[in-house]
């Protein structure tokens, strides 16, 4: 097995973190970016759920991680097989949220959309359809899908400038091959 | 294409297998060693925490790959469910040259003498298949011993009071602890356990011509990027190819021992990496593909004797299905306890493997491996939120501030727990797959408790103000220390293969893979699996220069 060199490169702390989450409304993707799987509304709507499960705080959140970017990139990679689970609960909660609030998931409160997700990772409700998630199945792996692009590998299409390690004070360790 | 016969066909080039090739070809064998995988590099996937063979969600680093591969697993309401490699339920083990050896832990356990000896020790158990190994801690020492010195082991059994009897020290010395290690050592000699530092498949100084360790954090479920974890792909395979007897066909995916009409192997069919039908013929065959493939595969060879599979006449193959039932504790501190020295499992005790009260066996205990970001992400007490702000806020408060103590505890066989092929789900080449079944016994959850309890105790007494319990549930077990499958024994009816490895039924049949465990230790596996390789390739050897495997 050929030996490999590997250098450190030690990213500074991520001290001014702070000012770079003034500048993105949080929700707000970059509306230039394209997506492979998603539509528009449905990473819009992707995107301020993200937010909620990793919101912005003294760090970047999930919108300004990519992490909508992540979720959309695995969907036609290794996640493939989501795609139905993904079309149809974002359907679903769009249409769910619009009955009970009159409006679409983006638009309520951040207050508002906490208590939504919460409703859903805690529902009895059964799935749609033999093939579809339950609400609380759908909620589950959307989250995991946040936090895996939150705190994975950028090479995903998450984690931006490693926002995720800089958050622990974690060095960031690249390894040139 | 009809490929040249040759003295012994070994299936899967991983713990067991690579230590078989490099032991025949010594004896002047020429091997071919089948594996399904490839070689594999740190460089193909690095420190990507959500491609390795620890977090594996968008994939298994190092194999097997979820195109190609299915299995179906039995879910708690008794349905069949079909399971993708990187799931969890799959109970996967890697699929690349060294098997699960190139991204283990590493960690270079010995069995002691009591877990080759659990029905003696601690008599019949109701709803369990316990039983003695045919063989004891002793007739294990010499090849203990060979896989410490040839593939390379960091230890010093000297500080570990309840360390088997052994002839040789570990070649290389320990390792040190981390900081995290030093808290819980000193923590465990406070309450008057006996923590010492854990041997590994590692090097603390070059070794073999290869580096020391670099302390990398990503080191379980990865590759080594400077060659200091010792696996067989950097050890005994490089040597078996060298002697020019050896020749390793990778990405060839087996379908079949060939058993003859008079009940004797003759080769092994397989898919080779550009999916033609191949047979490979030879005097001997070695199926080492871990316990649930070494079973599929067994149970996929249908003969005129064996209508059942491969030795499989007494409805043993695939039976006792194990693994480990991981129990322990995490606890938070308020200072920082992390220091970035990977791999973070460092100290462990062995105060707990057996002698407790009322329980039947028990685990190791030690310090766990660091929890990579998004791993951590899951990690969280009762009670606390999955998500959202005060996740994140947790995220980052503990990363630094918390610690795991935890241990495999040695479960007891259940003959239900198995191996099946399944009657319809089928792999890409066509291989009907392996269906899993059965649920651990109830004194595995019992012993667990206790364990995790004594987890918790090292935890608060190094000065975590809060700690939860990690408690294994009740389902299917295997996992990447699955065992069991083809049981070692004296009696044909009650075993799959002899004290050698050798099927009862088929002379020229050989296991050498965790499949022969009777038990499974309290214990990581790996280090019993080579010796066992070693052990079983000793006697074929032996056999062979009386003449006895070669055919006409």
């Amino acid at each position: 097995m050929p030996s490999v060199k590997y250098t450190r490169r030690t990213f500074l702390s991520f001290a001014t973190a702070g000012l770079s989450v003034t500048a993105l409304l949080p929700g707000c993707g970059d509306p230039s970016e394209t997506w492979q799987f998603f539509s528009r509304e449905e990473a819009r709507l992707v995107t301020a759920m993200a937010e909620r499960i990793v919101p912005a705080d003294e760090f970047p959140g999930a919108a300004e991680a990519g992490v909508t970017r992540f979720i959309d990139r695995q969907l036609v990679g290794p996640y493939k097989r989501h795609q139905p689970w993904y079309r149809s609960g974002l359907d679903r909660i769009q249409r769910t949220c619009r009955e009970r609030h009159a409006q679409g998931f983006e638009a309520l409160s951040p207050e508002r959309q906490t208590d939504f997700l919460q409703s859903l990772e805690t529902s009895k409700e059964g799935a749609a359809g033999p093939a579809d998630p339950s609400p609380s199945e759908f909620f589950g792996m959307v989250r995991s899908h946040c936090l895996q692009g939150f705190y994975g590998d950028p090479k995903h299409g998450g984690n931006r400038d490693w926002v995720g390690y800089h958050m622990l004070d974690l060095r960031v360790i690249e390894f040139d091959t | 294409m009809s490929a040249k016969h040759v003295n012994a066909v070994i299936v899967g080039a991983g713990a067991g297998g690579g230590i078989v090739a490099k032991e025949l070809t010594a004896a002047g064998l020429a091997v071919v060693l089948l594996e399904r995988g490839k070689w594999q590099y740190f460089s193909d996937h690095t420190n990507d925490e959500l491609q390795s063979q620890r977090t594996t969600v968008l994939g298994n680093a190092y194999g097997p790959d979820d195109e190609r591969h299915r299995r179906v697993v039995q879910q708690g309401d008794g349905s069949w469910k079909v399971v993708l490699p990187s799931e969890g339920g799959y109970n996967n083990v890697a699929a690349c040259v060294g098997g699960g050896t190139l991204s283990y832990g590493a960690m270079a356990w010995r069995f002691m003498p009591q877990d080759f000896r659990m029905k003696s020790t601690y008599g019949a158990v109701e709803g369990s298949t316990l039983e003695d190994w045919p063989l004891s801690y002793d007739d294990l020492e010499p090849y203990y011993e060979k896989a410490e010195w040839e593939i390379g082991v960091a230890g010093d059994d000297t500080q570990n009071p309840f360390a088997p009897p052994r002839r040789k020290p570990q070649p290389m010395p320990p390792f040190e602890y981390s900081k995290e290690g030093h808290m819980l050592a000193a923590a465990a000699e406070r309450l008057g356990r006996r923590p010492f530092p854990i041997p590994m498949l590692r090097n603390s100084v070059p070794y073999g011509g290869r580096n020391a360790c670099i302390h990398n954090r990503t080191c379980v479920g990865f590759a080594c990027p400077v060659g200091a974890k010792n696996g067989t792909h950097n050890t005994v395979i490089p040597v078996a190819l060298s002697t020019g007897l050896c020749e390793l066909r990778t990405e060839c995916v087996a379908a079949e021992v060939v058993v003859n009409d008079v009940g004797r192997a003759t080769g092994v069919r397989y898919f080779d990496s550009e999916n033609r039908e191949q047979v490979q013929t030879a005097d001997l065959v070695i199926v080492s593909a871990s316990a649930t493939e070494t079973a599929r595969l067994l149970l996929n060879s249908k003969s005129r004797l064996f209508p059942n599979g491969a030795g499989n006449r007494y409805d043993w193959v695939g039976r006792n299905l194990q693994g480990h039932a991981y129990a322990g504790a995490y606890g938070l501190f308020e200072e920082e306890v992390y220091d970035d020295f990977g791999p973070g499992a460092c100290v462990a005790l062995c105060d707990f493997n057996h002698g407790n009260p009322g329980l039947i066996g028990g685990a190791m205990l030690a310090n766990e491996f660091i929890r990579m970001p998004y791993l951590f992400s899951n990690v969280r007490p009762p009670g606390e939120p999955r998500w959202g702000e005060a996740h994140k806020r947790f995220q980052r408060e503990y990363f630094k501030r918390h610690a795991a103590v935890q241990g495999p505890v040695q479960e007891l066989p259940v003959f239900e727990a198995r191996v099946e092929v399944d009657p319809v789900v089928k792999d890409f080449w066509g291989i009907p797959v392996a269906r899993l079944s059965g649920r651990r016994h109830p004194n595995d959850m019992e012993v667990g408790r206790f364990v995790a309890a004594r987890a918790e105790e090292i935890l608060r007494e190094a000065g975590a103000f809060r700690t939860w319990t990690k408690l294994p549930g009740s389902g299917l077990s295997g996992g990447q220390h699955q065992a069991g499958t083809c049981r070692m024994g004296d009696d044909p009816k009650t075993s799959v293969v002899n004290r050698y490895g050798r099927m009862h039924d088929i002379d020229n049949l050989f296991i050498a893979d965790g499949s022969l465990h009777v038990t499974n230790g309290g214990f990581n596996p790996s280090l019993t699996i080579m010796a066992l390789a070693y052990r079983v390739s000793h006697h074929i050897t032996r056999e062979w220069r009386g003449a006895r495997f070669r055919s006409g």
